[in-house]
């Protein structure tokens, strides 16, 4: 009786859950589960079909191949190995700068608090798309860069809902009580303030996670991200674009993927939001 | 007489309003607390009570008065020292212990920061206070949300209790707790003032909390002292006409009447 009321309440987080595991699991060990090499070209099966026979040796496309007959079902877990491993760094660096930045604002208040959100401000009034552009254009391309680019781009989001979420924290007795003790301030805000906006800060980060793999894919079908022969979700939606009428696959293919992992990421932090709440 | 710990004189609140007259929540308090004594503050919502416990316990900057300790002004920025002296009880025992600290560790900050006590000392002196408020040692490893409010205030008082000050300051500490845990805290204020020989410096909505508690009474009116003196003496020939109100506003209970 108790266990079926704790799936109740919990489908969400143990579905979600479940299913990102097994995502993180195949991407990061991609190399084993992954049919063929991602970078093995093969003119003689150019844009086959998924679930069709190579002709250069007795295999089977799972989910075809692309314009220089790669496996796509290989390149795609490579790929998610890549553009996860970029999200999760750059929320992150995001996340540790923005909560800090965000926990200082919010307890400090005043001058410190008006600096540090107009700041914010000014980042937020240019689309974060655009400011990756001009990034990257100055930076360059590649990995590090594109890393740094998002990281720079997700940290606004942090500092204002931690700030936000801070301000009601400081005015609860306890944080009261150990300003009276005479508590240094770097104490009470790790102690007393952080661990009480843990929940938002996760739940903040699942939700930047899934922005920042759309905007590494963005990035990349723009021709931004990483080395073109890399495989990157983003960079195989644009590869495929110019066989759409012809191979449907190159790009759809991974344009779901990406949605179905967003998805997935979302239903989880959806789930931890309404834990925190309840 | 006894020997005069706590000397208040002239305190005033001022806040300062946009667009309108300054507002003084507290006009020109004064008093003296002895040591071992207990100062009752009553007064309707809103006359100041609080905000006088807050600078007294340097939670609020007053706008102007002095506050003497021991023959020590205290200055808006007070030593650690000062701070261990006065220590304060709040009125919410829930939200005034952080939910993701372990009683333990609630316990240990004051413990760490004013004795720099460290691991078995520590140990050794938490459980001691858990002893002193009647919480059984096993409650140690527990975290707030799982004690009772009742409960939570006794920790309250542990933790007020381990930095070991001389006054104690109580806002209201027994009105979010129900009559018979409110007597039991009651109860425990007490003996831990005969045993240590605290000041508290007391403040209650309910008279009858106060009557039973405080040695003097301080009567509070928008800000103001009204009437002050000797508790038995101000609750049976009470001179200040607030007071006389305040005082037959206390709820007489008339049990019914049963006939068998």
């Amino acid at each position: 009786m108790k266990k079926r009321l704790v799936l109740r309440g919990n489908w969400k987080g143990i579905i979600s859950s479940g299913l990102l595991g097994i995502i993180f699991i195949v991407t990061i060990f991609a190399p084993w589960f992954s049919p063929y090499d991602p970078y093995q070209q093969s003119l003689q099966d150019i844009l086959i079909s998924p679930l069709s026979h190579y002709t250069s040796h007795s295999g089977i496309s799972l989910l075809g191949t692309d314009q220089l007959g790669r496996d796509v079902l290989s390149r795609l877990l490579y790929g998610g190995q890549l553009s996860l491993w970029m999200s999760i760094v750059s929320v992150l660096f995001a996340g540790i700068t923005g909560s800090a930045i965000g926990i200082i604002a919010g307890y400090f208040g005043g001058k410190v608090d008006a600096v540090m959100m107009r700041l914010a401000d000014i980042q937020l009034s240019i689309p974060s798309m655009l400011l990756a552009i001009v990034m990257v254009a100055v930076l360059g391309s590649g990995l590090t860069n594109i890393v740094i680019v998002l990281s720079i781009t997700g940290w606004v989001t942090f500092a204002r809902v931690v700030r936000s979420q801070v301000l009601s924290l400081k005015e609860m007795e306890f944080v009261e009580a150990a300003k009276a003790m005479g508590v240094p301030s770097i104490v009470i805000m790790w102690r007393h303030i952080l661990p009480n906006t843990w929940f938002t800060i996760l739940t903040q980060a699942s939700l930047q996670m899934s922005r920042m793999i759309l905007l590494a894919a963005s990035l990349s079908f723009l021709g931004l991200g990483v080395d073109v022969s890399t495989p990157t979700w983003g960079g195989m939606i644009n590869d495929g674009k110019s066989y759409i009428g012809s191979a449907w696959w190159l790009s759809t293919i991974p344009g779901l993927v990406i949605a179905f992992v967003i998805l997935t990421i979302n239903l989880f932090s959806d789930w931890l939001r309404e834990k925190s709440e309840g | 007489m006894e020997q005069t710990l706590l000397e208040v004189s002239h305190l005033n609140k001022i806040y300062k309003r946009k667009g309108g007259p300054d507002f003084s929540a507290v006009k020109d308090v004064s008093f003296t607390l002895a040591q071992g004594e207990t100062l009752g503050i009553v007064g309707e919502s809103g006359s100041g009570k609080t905000t006088v416990a807050k600078m007294v316990a340097g939670m609020l900057p007053a706008t102007s008065g002095s506050l003497v300790l021991n023959g020590q002004a205290m200055e808006s920025r007070r030593s650690k020292d000062m701070k261990r002296n006065i220590q304060y009880i709040f009125q919410d025992p829930v939200s005034s212990l952080n939910p993701r600290l372990k009683i333990k560790d609630i316990l240990a900050e004051p413990l760490k920061l004013y004795f720099n006590l460290r691991g078995e000392a520590l140990n050794s002196r938490i459980n001691e206070l858990l002893d002193d408020v009647g919480i059984p040692q096993s409650y140690r490893d527990r975290y707030p949300k799982e004690l009772s409010g009742g409960q939570c205030q006794r920790i309250g008082i542990a933790r007020a209790l381990a930095a070991e000050p001389s006054i104690m300051v109580c806002d209201e500490p027994t009105s979010a707790l129900d009559m018979t845990i409110q007597s039991q805290i009651l109860e425990l204020l007490q003996e831990l003032q005969r045993s240590r020989g605290f000041s508290y410096i007391f403040i209650a909505h309910g008279l009858e909390v106060i009557y039973t508690i405080s040695n003097r009474v301080l009567v509070m009116k928008q800000g103001e002292v009204v009437e002050t003196g000797a508790t038995a003496q101000v609750f049976h020939s009470p001179e200040h006409p607030y007071t006389q109100t305040l005082i037959q506003s206390i709820p007489k209970i008339e049990l019914p009447y049963f006939e068998y």
